[in-house]
This record gives structure tokens, C-alpha cells and sequence, in this order.
């Protein structure tokens, strides 16, 4: 199910971030969300679909309108870089509803929020609903070239004093390294940002004795690594199905017209998994575990590759068209 | 553990008698009454700098050891809670509470730790003995009545005849009672010696 919205305004927030205001078409409220949420946006490049999730990074609770920041990936598959440069004001763009893999942790007593980059996009509904209640929070920022800005003014309006702009990742982690420490029980840590940032302050919490069940991570860009083109077998002696090194395994199938199931389309939960009988998996997800990868007996579709292929997917169920 | 039936022992909230914290703390609370379980709690706590640690002592002479010199001495049960609810007050993140002594002092700290804001994770114990005297939350009236002995127990507020049953309460320490003959009137289940389990 997608919903159709309008492109109702469209500003640059620096740093190659492109934030692009949501209506629906017609007019009427959209579905309501909760801080953390992300929709997926189906972007038609040809022939090629592009599913890419965003944050919604506005305030939760008003049904007029999302707004969405994409950061132009220089070298991505042209999801980022169309909705940089085609999508014009008044453009129709097909969206599914809001999901949410980032819900805020519902008993914090106090939220430690961490954002790199572009990262700020999920803790701007956060900010704004902490803010509404008046829960403690604090926010620390790491961007360069004032990516982003436009977002940490609005949050700063909204609680003056808890959000801290770091000028870079050094910055950000001395501030963190002082903060840290001073956090009262019940206090909990969420990361968004670049794998390195989101490493770095993880080690760092870590040392200071942060349990992980205190810290909740927002990836993305999970997928790394080279995109090299395999092959895909639906099903034992069923049709290949060639992986352009230019799409995922998961946009091939739905190209070839499977129903594979999926949310996040980025590794993290695992509603596309899928079964494998033969090839070897690369595996690029956040989902399985260590014992999973090992047995090589599933794969998450949505960012996952081939090490030795062809690939050959248990497809029996209900994915098969 | 006791014998759990049709209850997953990775889910049930019928508590275990020993559990390690997660590694890692910054810093160590350590609340005890003197006996086997908190002599091996100690001995596992040896390497940990003695700088870090802050040991909380029920008992008449202090053990031996590295953390005995910071050691505070608790006179009951009831002041030993007081002085940890003190420190957690003050407490932050990357602290880890261990706990030792009998099961009914163990589940008392352990709500403190819960009730301060501590994680199960952040939290280490380790039983002397099962209890054999545990307290009961009424669902009716919601007075706590302790010590019960048995598995049908009369409420200490509002008098009802209670069936322990083997859902327990982490935050109130307490197994859940509810009338005993609540599914047929007049039909009261045998009471079993001990704790209640499926």
C-alpha cells in the first residue's frame, strides 16, 4: 500500500541535504507517526525502482505534512541523487505509511541522543515530543559545513541548552567523553549516524561502563562493500535471475515479480529474510547473528550479496507470484 | 531454579538464585550479608579496584579482602537497604550492583537497584537459600503480606484467603495472590510448602 503526497516545499539544510516537505495528494490529514519513524519512498529511474527509507523529521502528532532530508550520495544508485535533482515543488511521489524501527525506549528516565550528519533526522520528532513533555534530554550534533543547520536551529527553539553542535567527530566525542560519565540511572543512549561515528561513541560508552541495553542504534547505509553482479536461483532448478552490480538482491527479485516481504530495506530487521539452499551468502546486515551468517542458511535480500554463486533461495512459500 | 513446566526459563519472571552482571562497570556497589554466597561474590569481585567499589556489609565482623577497608557495616536488613538506596541516589550510568546474601534480602535490594533505575543486566546476585519465607502482593487490595510459607496464605489487608500463584514481581519482590477460590466458590486448592511454582 503507498500513499500518494505532493512535494510541497523543498529547502537546502547545507551540507548536501535536501529537505523536501510532504503533503498528501488531494489534500486531507496523512497517518499519524511516532518519534523514530521512517517512510519509504518508491523512486522509478527507468526501469529500476529504488525503495529508499527517510526519517521523518518533523514534529509527530500534526497530520498535515512530513518532511523528509535526503544527503546526495555521491556515489549511490540514484535514489538520492533523483530526489536531489529531478523532484521539483509540485511533484507527486508515491510514500508507505510510516514505520517505525527507532521508537524511543519507553522507560528512559533521561535520553542521551547522538547524531552524526545527516543522523539528526530521527531525533528532530524525538526532540520535538521530549520537548512537549518535558522529559530530560540532552543532544549532541557532529557536522561539518553546517550540515544540517537549519534542523538544529528549529530543535534549538524548542530546548534551549540541551542541544550541543559539535564542529566535527573529535569535538563531538571530548564532549561525549565528559557527558558520559555524569549520566543519572535510568538514562539511556541513541546513536544515528555514519558506522564510524556510531562505533566510535559506542566503544567510548562502552568504557565508561554502558551496559548494551542502555544503547539503541539507528543505521544506515548499511550495505558496504563492492557491488559486484551475481546471480540468483528462484528456487532449486528454477529461472536465474541476474543482480545488477547497480540494485540489490532484493530489488532484482521484486523486479523479476516477487512479493518478497520487507520494512526497513536496510539490513536491520529482518522482515526479508529468505532461505538459502545453495551459493554462499555475503553477508551485509545487522540482523543475523554470528551463528546464523555461519550455518549460510538464510540471507537478508534487502542489502546482502553473493560470496560464490549462484545463489539458490527457498522461495516455496508465499513469495513465489 | 525451580522446576519450571510449560514456562520458558529465558522468559519466566519466577527469579534465578544467581546471575552475573553484565561486565564492564565503572564502577562497583556491593550489598551483602555475611555468608557462603557473599564470601564467592566477593572472591569473583577481587580483581576489581578497590577504589571503584563501595561494599555494603550485614554481618558482625567485615570479611576479609580488598574492599573491606571502605566497607560500610548495615546493623539489619532494613539498613542495609537504606544505605544502598542512598548511593543509588547518586548513582550513574556504568555502575553495577551486586548482591548477595538470602534470597527475601537479594529480591528486596534487587527492587531498590530496579526502582533507582538500574537494568537487570547492571545487576549481579547470589542466594544462600531459596526462600523459604517469601511476601505476596494481593491483587485486590494491593498490601504486601510477608513472610508466607505456604501456597494459600490469608491476606494481611483485607483478609482475603490468598492463592499464591508463580508470577513474580521484580519491582514489588513480591509473588502475585489472588482469592483462592476465585474459579469456584468454596473450592480452596491444597497449600503447598514453599515457593510457588507451575
Amino acid at each position: 500500500m503507498t500513499l500518494e503526497v505532493r512535494v510541497a516545499a523543498a529547502r537546502e539544510l547545507g551540507g548536501g541535504v535536501r529537505e523536501l516537505t510532504l503533503r498528501r495528494l488531494g489534500g486531507g490529514p496523512l497517518p499519524p507517526f511516532s518519534p523514530g519513524s521512517h517512510v519509504v519512498v518508491h523512486i522509478i529511474l527507468g526501469e529500476r525502482r529504488r525503495l529508499n527509507p527517510y526519517s521523518l523529521a518533523c514534529e509527530p502528532g500534526r497530520d498535515d505534512a512530513y518532511r523528509i532530508a535526503v544527503r546526495r550520495v555521491a556515489d549511490g544508485r540514484g535514489g538520492s541523487a533523483f530526489l536531489h535533482d529531478e523532484v521539483a515543488v509540485g511533484d507527486v511521489l508515491a510514500i508507505e505509511p510510516p514505520r517505525n524501527l527507532f521508537a524511543p525506549a519507553a522507560t528512559a528516565r533521561r535520553h542521551l541522543l547522538v547524531a552524526g550528519g545527516v543522523g539528526i533526522t530521527p531525533f528532530v520528532a524525538y526532540v520535538h515530543r521530549l520537548a512537549r513533555d518535558g522529559a530530560p534530554f540532552e543532544l549532541h550534533h557532529s557536522g561539518r559545513d553546517g550540515t544540517c543547520a537549519p534542523l538544529l536551529d528549529e530543535l534549538r527553539a524548542l530546548a534551549r541548552g540541551a542541544v550541543h553542535a559539535h564542529a566535527n567527530r573529535i569535538e563531538l566525542l571530548a564532549g561525549l567523553a565528559h557527558a558520559l560519565p555524569r549520566q543519572p540511572l535510568g538514562t539511556h543512549l541513541s546513536l544515528c549516524g555514519p558506522a564510524p561515528m556510531m562505533d566510535a561513541v559506542g566503544a567510548l560508552a562502552a568504557a565508561q561502563g554502558w551496559p548494551t541495553s542502555r544503547v539503541h542504534v539507528e543505521r544506515f547505509a548499511v550495505a558496504e562493500g563492492p557491488m559486484e553482479p551475481f546471480d540468483a536461483q528462484l528456487g532449486r532448478g528454477g529461472p536465474l535471475v541476474r543482480v545488477g552490480a547497480d540494485e540489490t538482491l532484493l530489488e532484482a527479485l521484486e523486479r523479476a515479480g516477487l512479493d518478497v516481504p520487507y520494512l526497513c530495506r536496510q539490513g536491520v530487521c529482518g522482515e526479508c529474510r529468505t532461505g538459502v539452499l545453495g551459493g554462499v551468502p555475503d553477508h551485509r546486515d545487522v540482523f543475523l547473528t554470528a551463528e546464523e551468517r555461519a550455518t549460510g542458511t538464510s540471507i537478508t535480500p534487502c542489502v546482502s550479496r553473493c560470496a560464490s554463486g549462484p545463489l539458490v533461495l527457498d522461495l516455496t512459500q508465499e513469495a513465489m507470484p | 531454579m525451580p522446576k519450571v513446566v510449560g514456562v520458558s526459563p529465558l522468559h519466566t519472571s519466577v527469579p534465578d538464585e544467581h546471575r552475573a552482571a553484565a561486565g564492564g562497570g565503572a564502577c562497583h556497589l556491593v550489598a551483602c550479608a555475611a555468608g557462603a554466597a557473599a564470601e564467592q561474590l566477593l572472591a569473583s569481585l577481587a580483581h576489581v579496584d578497590p577504589r571503584t567499589a563501595q561494599l555494603l556489609w550485614l554481618g558482625n565482623a567485615l570479611p576479609a579482602g580488598p574492599h573491606a577497608p571502605r566497607a560500610l557495616l548495615a546493623a539489619d536488613g532494613g539498613h542495609l537497604e537504606a544505605l544502598l538506596r542512598d548511593r543509588l541516589a547518586h548513582a550513574r550510568v556504568g555502575v553495577r550492583l551486586h548482591l548477595a546474601g538470602t534470597d527475601a534480602l537479594v529480591r528486596r535490594l534487587t527492587a531498590a537497584g530496579l526502582e533507582a533505575g538500574l537494568h537487570d543486566d547492571e545487576i549481579g546476585f547470589a542466594c544462600d537459600r531459596k526462600q523459604l519465607a517469601y511476601r505476596v502482593a494481593c491483587v485486590h487490595c494491593h498490601a504486601i503480606t510477608e513472610p508466607v510459607e505456604t501456597t494459600v496464605a490469608d491476606c494481611a489487608g483485607c483478609g482475603r484467603l490468598l492463592l499464591v500463584y508463580h508470577h513474580y514481581s521484580r519491582r514489588k519482590a513480591a509473588y502475585m495472590g489472588f482469592q483462592a477460590d476465585a474459579e469456584v466458590r468454596g473450592e480452596i486448592p491444597a497449600a503447598r510448602p514453599g515457593v510457588p511454582c507451575p
